[in-house]
């Protein structure tokens, strides 16, 4: 079989982790425009956005950009430490 | 009336006798022995033992080899994925306008109920019995299963369930609909399932009762062959993670489904025979919510489990590494098992019960999101240090991954208790589980097809389509349910066949437009699955053969494992015909004293 290109993993996983946030903020921004009931984006529950399209996509885009964001540097923090295998 | 039975039964006696007959012409049936499955071979006076498969239709009908009945489970498994996906389109497709497009209310409910039914019993615990089958004794070093011949009545049973289950949508045309196909919704909740007079539910409650016991039997079988026929270089220290989680798939199975067997009874019993289990005076409606989700959440996870072990298996091999964090991905596996039979009543948060009994089991239904995360972290982590070979599976195994985030996200929430109150039946939850199930658990089980697509057909698939199974599956996926999701944030009730909404309830442009969005993802998703068809069809028939047995050159890595060690050994026998699928046995080599 011809060989399938090697890609750096953490390329892959950077990327991917932009694309998510971005999709984030796209239906941050879709679920603005619909505007449920009692929509009242507050950032953190403190910062309190306005309920537009905008409003939600940049609470959506922070929001999941944050928490993926920890998540991803514990991935890389016990990469780096712990991983034994790493490189292998 | 009895005349007319005796000659029926006359006739059908006759009909019986002529198969027989038929069965016996085509076939020496004595030229059959299986070896491995316990067939006694005493000394020399024995009859010739064929180490080929009978020919043809009589191979599949009496194999008991557990790769030809994994081979069957996969077919079945996909037949029942076309049936279900093409209700799934007409439903889609009649949520296109409020008014409904194409069926009537009552057609609706049905293609409804039976695609639940469809998808979780007759697609997704037989498409895992399939690899679990084929691959579990090979992973494991097994010459078969421990009980080859249950392993066969347990994949004959389903057929017939299948029937029963669908029969409501053969019997109505020729009974006058006298027998309807039910429309209880999958959960089959009383007093509806109760009070719906159509004989149809009592015959869909029977195949589902059917395909119960014919996944006991499965289980019983996997704990035997996991525990008892292991090759003896393999201990529960190597043993691999796919075998792990069918192990504890079926620890699950043999505790939830006999419950649910024995609900359905009760169920039945209360329809025809006048008994009050579920009824007012009884045991109260919510009983069967009760025994129906001590059976139902555990159920999740017999059906995500052993994706996860896929998942698990195949990710590492295309980041060129081993899976990080094993024993934990393993003790999570084993966490999850526990707890996903303390987490039922989440999904009864609405009805009343007793809010301290709400607050644990909320408590614990977040907490079963943590061993769910380990497995995520673990994957990612695995991807990161690694040399990545974007291969089909294994863009299936990191869209599995990005789905099942957005699907365990959308689930934390409806654990809590007031999120739920208002997300409880609307199209939010539709959104979540559709996730987990196509985005996760199909797409699972689309990376196994193509990672082991050379062991079992001994060709290579065709790349491109796979690669556009993929794309068109993700990129549907992802419209269709995010749209639910939407449309439960707007209110949109589950379930409805129409949504000629009061303004006051749910604004109904929107609510039409997600609708409209969900059904474009629909086809969308359904244009990638005949993608996936003609690729594995034409790709059996005629793809490339694997010449060597190592198509993914994996030993390179040393990642290798058994079944494409197995593989290789196949390719360099001589006989018969170098197809290893047609060795009577295990697929060991025969020893000379046997």
């Amino acid at each position: 079989m011809s060989e399938v290109e090697a890609r750096s993993g953490r390329q892959i996983v950077l990327r991917l982790y932009v694309a998510i946030v971005v999709l984030a903020g796209v239906m941050g921004f879709v679920l603005g425009s619909i505007r449920p009931e009692d929509l009242e984006p507050e950032l953190f529950g403190v910062i309190a956005l306005p309920p537009t399209p905008f409003g939600v996509a940049i609470y959506g885009f922070v929001t999941i950009g944050i928490v993926l964001g920890v998540l991803l540097g514990l991935v890389i923090y016990v990469s780096e430490r712990i991983d034994d295998a790493a490189g292998s | 009336m009895v005349a007319g039975d005796i000659v029926l039964t006359g006739l059908m006696a006759v009909l019986l006798v002529g198969v027989a007959a038929l069965l016996t012409r085509v076939e020496n049936w004595r030229s059959y022995t299986p070896l491995a499955g316990g067939g006694a071979v005493t000394g020399d006076e024995t009859t010739v033992i064929n180490r080929e498969k009978p020919a043809g239709i009589i191979r599949w009908l009496t194999t008991v080899d557990h790769k030809d009945i994994g081979l069957l489970y996969g077919l079945y498994a996909i037949i029942a994925l076309a049936v279900g996906g093409i209700m799934a389109m007409l439903i889609r497709i009649q949520l296109v306008t409020p008014a409904g497009a194409i069926l009537g209310n009552n057609a609706y409910n049905s293609i409804l109920t039976s695609h639940g039914i469809t998808m979780l019993f007759l697609f997704g615990t037989p498409i895992i019995a399939a690899f679990a089958n084929y691959f579990i004794p090979l992973l494991i070093g097994a010459d078969d299963m421990a009980f080859p011949r249950i392993n066969a009545i347990a994949f004959w049973l389903l057929p017939p369930a299948a029937l029963l289950i669908w029969a409501g949508f053969f019997l109505a045309p020729v009974t006058d609909n006298m027998i309807e196909p039910a429309r209880t919704a999958w959960t089959m909740y009383t007093p509806l399932s109760v009070e719906q007079a159509n004989p149809g539910v009592d015959l869909m409650l029977l195949g589902l009762h059917l395909s119960g016991v014919a996944a006991t039997m499965g289980a019983i079988n996997f704990i035997a062959t996991i525990f008892t026929e292991r090759n003896e270089e393999v201990n529960w220290a190597n043993l691999d993670i796919f075998s792990w989680t069918i192990l504890t798939q079926s620890a699950l199975i043999l505790f939830a489904f006999p419950l649910l067997g024995s609900a359905i009874v009760m169920l039945l019993l209360d329809r025809n025979l006048a008994t009050t289990f579920f009824a007012v005076e009884g045991g109260g409606p919510l009983l069967w919510q009760h025994l129906f989700w001590f059976f139902g959440h555990p159920e999740v996870y017999i059906l995500v489990l052993p994706p996860m072990g896929l998942v698990s298996l195949i990710l590492p091999k295309f980041s060129g590494r081993k899976l990080f964090g094993f024993k934990f991905v393993v003790y999570s596996t084993l966490a999850i098992g526990v707890l996903s039979f303390g987490v039922w009543a989440h999904h009864m948060f609405s009805t009343g019960m007793d809010p301290r009994l709400r607050a644990s089991f909320m408590a614990v239904s977040l907490a079963i999101a943590i061993p769910s995360a380990v497995k995520t972290f673990n994957w990612i982590t695995t991807m990161w240090n690694g040399r990545l070979r974007l291969t089909t599976p294994m863009l299936f195994c990191i869209g599995f991954v990005s789905n099942f985030i957005i699907g365990g996200v959308t689930g934390v929430f409806l654990a809590s208790i007031p999120v739920d109150l208002i997300l409880h039946d609307t199209y939010y939850v539709v959104g979540h589980f559709h996730y987990i199930v196509m985005g996760a658990i199909g797409f699972a089980a689309f990376a196994g097809i193509y990672y082991w697509f050379p062991v079992f057909t001994g060709r290579m698939y065709q790349r491109t389509l796979g690669k556009a199974h993929f794309w068109f599956s993700m990129v549907g996926t992802n419209i269709t349910f995010f749209a639910m999701l939407a449309l439960g944030y707007l209110g949109m009730p589950r379930r409805y066949a129409t949504y000629q909404f009061d303004g006051a309830i749910a604004p109904l442009t929107q609510v039409s437009t997600f609708h409209q969005a969900a059904t474009v993802g629909a086809v969308i998703l359904f244009i990638g699955q005949l993608f996936f068809v003609w690729n594995i069809v034409q790709s059996w028939l005629e793809g490339p053969k694997v010449e060597d047995g190592d198509p993914w050159n994996l030993e390179r890595d040393g990642m290798l494992d058994r079944e494409f060690q197995w593989f290789d050994e196949q390719l360099e026998a001589d006989s018969p015909e170098k197809d290893p699928s047609l060795l009577a046995d295990g697929g060991q080599e025969e020893q000379d004293d046997s």
